[in-house]
């Protein structure tokens, strides 16, 4: 795919396609000219600068040149700036810092431990928190509980008691509730489905792919590969799926397993109703990154082949961005982080990012005690913090994960070239299918 | 209607240049994902 770019217009082109244009602050998809297509500067994914042709270059056509200048000025009336509200309204909880795998890309801490190990969160100091949060909200809104860990079904009975509280707490106030665990599933069967059902949570199910390449990079604490465990206790949910909620099945591709298409292929095969195809942070090899994106065109491209939009969206990263095209809606913040998001370890101590549990600079509470200014710290927009000005890709990222930068390059605001050059790649893709949808 | 003329044929030329695809309503709910919806809310 070749690249081109004006100032805050950007343009794809595959071969012997017709090129699509994205204005980056309007959000505005368009298939444009060849005349326009030659009035635009090349550049490529791993450059986030503005760029422009000068009206009296070679190549340069008057009248789209005009048309990219006119287009380029326009200020979109429906693309608005959607602000993370400063209530927060989700939490994830650690309910263990243990886990039964030791997955080669783990970011907590490598083990699921965080470097701090803790086989049972306290549900009798877990409960005032989740109400101290949900208290703050109003009837009608939604507050939602992510479980993790380590592995959090290895507590299943803390789960089940803090879902129980929440339920109770938001009833009394009208709020909603909704519930996410994110397990390997070596851990499901029939006994913690019945202890669970009742919350109805969603499932996201760490897996990636058959087992043959799942084990590549998800060990048991033995050595041993952990796929057909997984799958086993998977097909406990599938058998009962309809009394839970969504189940995403959630890949990591690092190194050791770029089958990206091989993953989708198999998650097919399974019941589930979203996937999830996400990039090891770790991973700096240019040629992996690369591989990794040559996959995920070939997912796409198969996914639309089989099953149009509705295929394609059922990937969550494809149905972002197309939430966020049709929506009209530019984020400038990754996540929620700090904002409508904080995070809850096994020792009650309160984090931002979930990611961030084992860095006592990033605490920003204790119990029910919160640290006002670290919050007011993170509440300007990550575009900003992370110097995304220049970038065209800018309101769909959200300035990228922190956490990624972090490990990346040590400083959470500073990016790496990687990371930006393998999210405007994806980004153009999903836009390319977005103009096909949408014309 | 003088002065609206040229704008008229700017708009004319940009189309020819610009076709722009028209957003519609989500059809597709999002899932409940991993790292990213966990701060969506």
């Amino acid at each position: 795919m070749q690249l081109r770019r004006h100032k805050d217009i950007v343009a794809f082109r595959s071969e012997n396609s017709t090129p699509i244009a994205f204005h980056a602050r309007n959000l505005e998809v368009a298939a444009v000219s060849d005349e326009l297509w030659n009035s635009m500067a090349p550049t490529s994914f791993d450059n986030g600068f503005v760029m422009n042709m000068l009206p009296t270059e070679a190549g340069v056509d008057a009248e789209a040149y005009g048309a990219l200048e006119q287009w380029h000025t326009e200020e979109s009336a429906t693309a608005k700036v959607h602000n993370f509200p400063q209530t927060i309204r989700s939490l994830t909880l650690n309910i263990t810092q243990l886990c039964n795998l030791h997955c080669t890309y783990c970011a907590a801490g490598g083990d699921g431990t965080y470097g701090d190990p803790v086989a049972r969160v306290s549900v009798e100091k877990t409960l005032p928190q989740v109400e101290f949060f949900l208290k703050k909200l109003t009837p009608g809104e939604t507050f939602s509980i992510t479980f993790l860990g380590g592995e959090p079904l290895l507590y299943p009975q803390a789960i089940a008691a803090i879902a129980e509280h929440a339920n109770a707490a938001a009833s009394a106030r009208g709020v909603q509730t909704n519930y996410t665990i994110i397990t390997n599933a070596t851990l499901i069967d029939d006994k913690k489905l019945d202890l669970l059902k009742p919350f109805k949570p969603n499932f996201v199910i760490s897996i990636d792919g058959p087992p043959e390449t799942h084990d590549l990079a998800r060990p048991q604490k033995n050595g041993k590969g952990s796929g057909e465990l997984a799958l086993k206790g998977f097909s406990y949910l599938e058998a009962r799926k309809e009394e839970f909620g969504k189940v995403t099945l959630h890949a990591v591709f690092s190194k050791s397993n770029l089958e990206v298409l091989k993953a989708y292929s198999f998650f097919l095969t399974l019941k589930a109703d979203f996937f999830e195809f996400t990039f090891d942070i770790t991973e700096s090899d240019t040629s992996v990154n690369e591989e990794f994106m040559r996959e995920m065109s070939m997912v796409a491209e198969f996914a639309y082949a089989s099953g149009g939009e509705a295929a394609l969206r059922k990937i969550n990263l494809f149905n972002g961005y197309f939430n966020a095209l049709d929506g009209q809606t530019k984020t400038e913040n990754h996540c929620g982080s700090g904002k409508s998001l904080l995070s809850i370890d096994s020792r009650n101590k309160i984090f931002a990012c979930p990611l961030d549990v084992s860095t006592k600079s990033m605490q920003v509470g204790d119990g029910l005690e919160l640290n006002a200014q670290k919050l007011e710290e993170l509440e300007s927009p990550f575009i900003k913090k992370n110097n995304c000005d220049n970038c065209w890709a800018r309101f769909l990222c959200g300035g990228g994960c922190l956490f990624a930068h972090k490990t990346m390059t040590g400083n959470k605001h500073k990016k790496h070239f990687s990371y930006c050059e393998r999210t405007r790649f994806l980004i153009g893709l999903t836009l390319g299918f977005y103009e096909k949808t949408r014309a | 209607m003088k002065k609206l003329a040229p704008r008229k044929k700017k708009d004319m030329e940009t189309k020819k240049h610009i076709k722009k695809v028209v957003p519609k309503k989500a059809e597709v709910a999002a899932g409940p994902g991993g790292c990213k919806p966990l701060g969506e809310v």
